[in-house]
């Protein structure tokens, strides 16, 4: 374990190190999510200028949604993003052979080889919202809110990671999946609408099937203390389920592994 | 019945002994890919589409061979003949379809780390050091995977840097690297937990002729110094006939040779070489009655003869004109081992007059 916690200092090391030989990657990346994000805002205001709720959520509870799904998305995509953008070249090309060489647990090193600084530029912005939004709320947040926020980020967090490691896992079968990556981008997308809006079978697909819901709305209503203790032990059981789902669709994929050819 | 008995307690401990001696034992070793195939056009894609047809590809067929702690062996073959594959299965980075395979006592696919420690692949074509940092930060990885001791990882640092002369490339971006340099670099985050078993795989590929050399003076140093075993694929054959006193020739997943490079030559190739300088010009003609003529100068030719008729076609030549040198050399490995893959196995001599 504490292997590992060094294993992954010098690696978060080395990508910081990636990152300075790179200082306008940093500032573009920047520039370009202020502006996602500035018009992202805008047309939640916009939007709201015309109604009152959408589904039973108000503007300042939608600003909470969407700031957890800034915060959320910036967290997965700098501690796996580019890992999980790489992994897919890296079964293609046979460059996955060098890890599976060495003494070390596969997918610890694939995952988190490269920490990408440049998300969490995001995950600031989306606090600013938060701080924001949480001003504007009628009922103010407890403490239990706060905690229990936190828990259903982090279920959030595992439970994209996993999706997307699965989804890129799938090349392994295959030997390439052009662009499969994307996938997951579109699930960051879905998560932006609160499930509550959709009826009767979408609804239920969007939280169980494909756990849309999880990823921000239901850490959004936690915050906010409208989550029913059933949903938040459906998140614990829905990212035990899915870390373990992904692990064996990775034990099974390695012995498809058939390296490409040198 | 007393002879028998005594037999059977002589064999069993020496057959152990010899299970523990080598490093590396492959018995009956077989993987076969499948691959589809598919007739050609629209109507064959969908048909493979819906139904596919399937072969299996015998990239590595029933081979069986035992290296000895400390050996530096060669695997020759042409493309696709199954060298990579089979050190694939060795590293434990591919299942074998069937057959046994030690390495150092361990089955490889297990993939134990106590094995993983102890053994190395270098491939060519390939890079593990991070292509936007100085090796050095690639170096320190590597330590923490296989948790080197901070002592030695410092000796054996200084020691492979100074052998490879890398001392101002460690710290330069390893994407402003020549191929060169690179590839030592390669070399160098491979052996930093120092391995007791080292695979390359065509570590020379694309490198100059100086650089090749360098490369091919380190791993014999290496190999000396540490006793590792080695075993090194190539295409070029002066790797192979500079470092490996034993060589495996596989062709299309069979084993068709293992022994000493010498013996191939002895083997396969049943001429020499024989370039005889002349006192005064002597015509084509004349010569070629001596053996082929492989080149021709009026003073100066090269025949190619027949191995037992060497000794008599040269007391012939010194007898039949005024002879100023006489040289007989062996032919080039290379090409001996050329004529072996390129259709008929033996490389057959014209025979000389």
């Amino acid at each position: 374990m504490q292997r590992y916690g060094r294993l992954y200092l010098a690696f978060a090391k080395n990508s910081f190190l990636n990152a300075l030989e790179y200082r306008l990657s940093f500032t573009v990346w920047s520039i370009a999510t202020i502006c996602y994000s500035v018009v992202y805002v805008a047309s939640i205001q916009i939007i709201f200028g015309h109604v009152q709720t959408i589904g039973g959520w108000r503007v300042e509870q939608m600003l909470v949604l969407a700031a957890t799904v800034m915060i959320v998305d910036g967290i997965v995509e700098s501690i796996f993003g580019e890992n999980m953008n790489a992994l897919s070249g890296l079964i293609n090309r046979g460059e996955l052979d060098f890890v599976l060489s060495k003494p070390v647990n596969t997918r610890f090193y694939v995952s988190t080889r490269k920490f990408d600084w440049d998300p969490l530029v995001q995950v600031v912005i989306g606090g600013g919202v938060l701080w924001y939004a949480i001003g504007l709320l009628a009922q103010p947040v407890t403490w239990f809110g706060a905690l229990l926020y936190l828990g259903m980020m982090v279920c959030a967090c595992l439970i994209a990671y996993s999706l997307w490691f699965i989804i890129i896992s799938v090349t392994f079968f295959v030997g390439r999946l052009n662009n499969v990556g994307h996938l997951y981008y579109n699930l960051i997308e879905a998560s932006r609408v609160p499930t509550d809006v959709f009826r009767g079978a979408l609804r239920l697909g969007l939280t169980f099937v494909l756990p849309v819901a999880f990823i921000a709305m239901v850490p959004s209503q936690a915050l906010m203390g409208l989550l029913s203790p059933t949903f938040a032990l459906a998140a614990v059981a829905m990212t035990a389920g899915l870390l373990v789902l992904s692990h064996l669709f990775w034990r099974l994929a390695l012995t498809k592994y058939s390296s490409a050819s040198s | 019945m007393c002879i028998a008995a005594i037999h059977i307690c002589f064999t069993a401990p020496k057959e152990t002994y010899f299970a523990i001696m080598a490093a590396i034992s492959v018995q009956n070793l077989s993987k076969y890919y499948q691959v589809h195939q598919k007739e050609p056009g629209l109507v064959g894609s969908l048909k493979s589409f819906v139904l596919r047809k399937t072969y299996d590809v015998k990239a590595v067929d029933d081979i069986s061979f035992s290296i000895e702690s400390g050996e530096l062996v060669g695997f020759l073959g042409p493309n696709g003949a199954g060298k990579t594959t089979t050190l694939k299965v060795l590293s434990g980075l591919l299942y074998p379809t069937d057959g046994d395979v030690s390495v150092l006592g361990y089955t490889p696919w297990e993939r134990q780390a106590d094995f993983q420690r102890r053994f190395a692949l270098v491939m060519g074509q390939k890079n593990q050091v991070w292509w936007d940092l100085p090796p050095m930060e690639t170096f320190l990885i590597n330590k923490e995977i296989y948790e080197v001791p901070d002592a030695q990882f410092g000796e054996t640092l200084n020691e492979l840097v100074h052998i490879l002369e890398l001392e101002k490339v460690i710290h330069v971006q390893a994407r402003k690297l020549s191929l060169g340099e690179r590839m030592k670099c390669e070399l160098l985050a491979a052996l930093l937990h120092r391995p007791q078993v080292l695979f390359l795989d065509e570590p020379t590929i694309g490198l100059d002729v100086v650089m090749q050399q360098n490369i091919r003076n380190f791993v014999r140093e290496y190999n000396a110094r540490y006793g590792a075993t080695v075993i090194l694929t190539s295409h070029y054959m002066r790797d192979v006939e500079a470092l490996c006193d034993r060589v495996l020739i596989i062709d299309q997943g069979h084993l068709v040779f293992d022994g000493d490079l010498d013996t191939v030559v002895r083997r396969y190739a049943d001429y020499k070489f024989m370039t005889v300088t002349f006192a005064s010009p002597v015509a084509e003609t004349e010569l070629a009655a001596y053996g082929s003529v492989v080149s021709y100068r009026p003073r100066t030719t090269t025949l190619r003869i027949a191995r037992d008729a060497v000794p008599q076609v040269s007391a012939q030549l010194l007898q039949d004109y005024p002879v100023l040198d006489l040289n007989i050399v062996e032919p080039e490995v290379d090409e001996v081992v050329r004529q072996f893959f390129s259709g008929g196995r033996p490389a057959h001599a014209e025979v000389a007059s």
